[in-house]
C-alpha cells in the first residue's frame, strides 16, 4: 500500500513498485514512473491506490492516478509515453500512435468527463480564451480540481491495453460512428475519430467514463 | 509550444508540442500574426514535434481569422506525427501546405 508523501518515487523500505507523484512537475512525474514502478499515485489520492493494489494483477503493468488539475498543468501523456517506451521499446510508429491516442483520451477524460465542458465553447479566438478561463475557475474549486483521472496500461507479448477512466457522468453516444471523419472545417470533434484511426481497438465503457485503447505489439 | 517570429511578422515558427493547454501561446501567436498588413501569412511547422486535436482546432481558428480579413494562412513543412495528423484528418485539403 502506498502512503501519502510529498516526495516522488518510493520511500525507503517500501515496495518500489508503488510510487507517489507530488503533482508539481514533469520531471518529478518522470522519476515517479521510472522502473520498477507499476503504480504511481499522486499525493493526496492514496485511497485510489489501495483499491488498485488489492486487485493484485500479475501481468506487466503501469498505472498513473492523478488529479484533473495535474492533468491540465503538466504534459502527463508525454511522460507516461516515455515511461512505456522504456519498458516496451516501441517502434517509432507505435510510439507516435500511442502518444497521440493517449493524449486524446486523457484530454477527453479531463474536459468532457471531469470538467463537464462542451467543445463548442472553443469556437473562435474569443471562445477559446473564455473556455480556458472557465477551466481555470473550475480548477480553483478543490472538489473539481481533485477529481481523478486514472490511466492503466497492461500488456503481454502481443497486446497493449490502456484504460483511461474519469469521474464524470459519462455521455450518450448519439453522433456519427467512430470511424466517420468529422466535418472537415469544425474546430473540434476529431478526438474519437483519431482514437479509432491510431488504435487497433477502441471501446467506450461505463457510459463513456472509461475509454479502452488497444495496440498490437 | 514555443514560437518565434521572423523579420516581417508575417511568418511564425512553431516548435515543441502544440496541445490543448497551449491556448495562451497560440493567442499571442494569432494576435501578433494578424497585426501585420501582409495578405499572405505563414505558420512554419518544421520544428513542431507533436500536435493533438485541440491544436488542429486552433490552427483552424487561425485560418478563419485570416479569412475574415481576406488574407491567406498557409502552413509550412509539417513533419512526423504532425504530418500524420494532417493526413488522417484531411487537413491538407483545408490549408495550403508549403514545402
Amino acid at each position: 500500500m502506498v502512503t501519502a508523501t510529498e516526495s516522488c518515487g518510493a520511500r525507503a523500505g517500501e515496495d518500489p513498485r508503488f510510487t507517489s507523484w507530488d503533482g508539481l512537475s514533469e520531471s518529478s512525474l518522470g522519476r515517479a514512473l521510472r522502473e520498477p514502478a507499476t503504480e504511481c499515485v499522486e499525493a493526496g489520492l492514496m485511497e485510489h491506490a489501495v483499491r488498485r493494489t488489492r486487485q493484485g494483477a500479475t501481468r506487466p503493468r503501469l498505472s498513473l492516478t492523478m488529479t484533473t488539475r495535474s492533468a491540465y498543468r503538466h504534459p502527463v501523456t508525454k511522460v507516461f509515453t516515455e515511461a512505456m517506451q522504456a519498458r516496451l521499446h516501441f517502434s517509432r510508429d507505435l510510439r507516435g500512435r500511442f502518444r497521440t491516442a493517449l493524449q486524446e483520451a486523457v484530454m477527453n477524460a479531463m474536459v468532457h468527463g471531469n470538467l463537464g465542458l462542451d467543445s463548442q465553447l472553443r469556437d473562435g479566438l474569443v471562445g477559446l480564451t473564455s473556455s480556458h478561463a472557465v477551466i481555470e475557475s473550475l480548477l480553483a474549486r478543490p472538489a473539481v480540481a481533485r477529481r481523478v483521472i486514472r490511466v492503466d496500461a497492461i500488456w503481454n507479448t502481443t497486446m497493449l491495453s490502456v484504460m483511461v477512466r474519469d469521474n464524470g457522468s459519462g455521455f450518450a453516444r448519439t453522433g456519427p460512428e467512430l470511424s466517420a471523419p468529422p466535418p472537415s472545417e469544425k474546430h473540434h470533434g476529431r478526438g474519437l475519430f483519431i482514437l479509432e484511426t491510431f488504435c487497433d481497438r477502441v471501446a467506450l465503457l461505463h457510459g463513456g467514463t472509461t475509454i479502452r485503447l488497444g495496440f498490437r505489439l | 509550444m514555443q514560437f518565434e517570429f521572423k523579420d516581417d511578422y508575417a511568418s511564425v515558427f512553431l516548435s515543441g508540442e502544440f496541445t490543448f493547454t497551449d491556448h495562451v501561446a497560440f493567442r499571442e501567436v494569432a494576435d501578433r500574426l494578424f497585426e501585420t498588413k501582409d495578405r499572405s501569412l505563414v505558420i512554419d511547422l518544421s520544428k513542431l514535434e507533436f500536435i493533438d486535436s485541440a491544436g488542429l482546432g486552433m490552427l483552424l481558428i487561425a485560418r478563419e481569422e485570416a479569412g475574415k480579413t481576406n488574407r491567406n494562412l498557409s502552413l509550412r513543412r509539417p513533419q512526423g506525427q504532425v504530418e500524420r495528423m494532417f493526413s488522417v484528418t484531411k487537413f491538407n485539403t483545408l490549408f495550403t501546405i508549403l514545402a
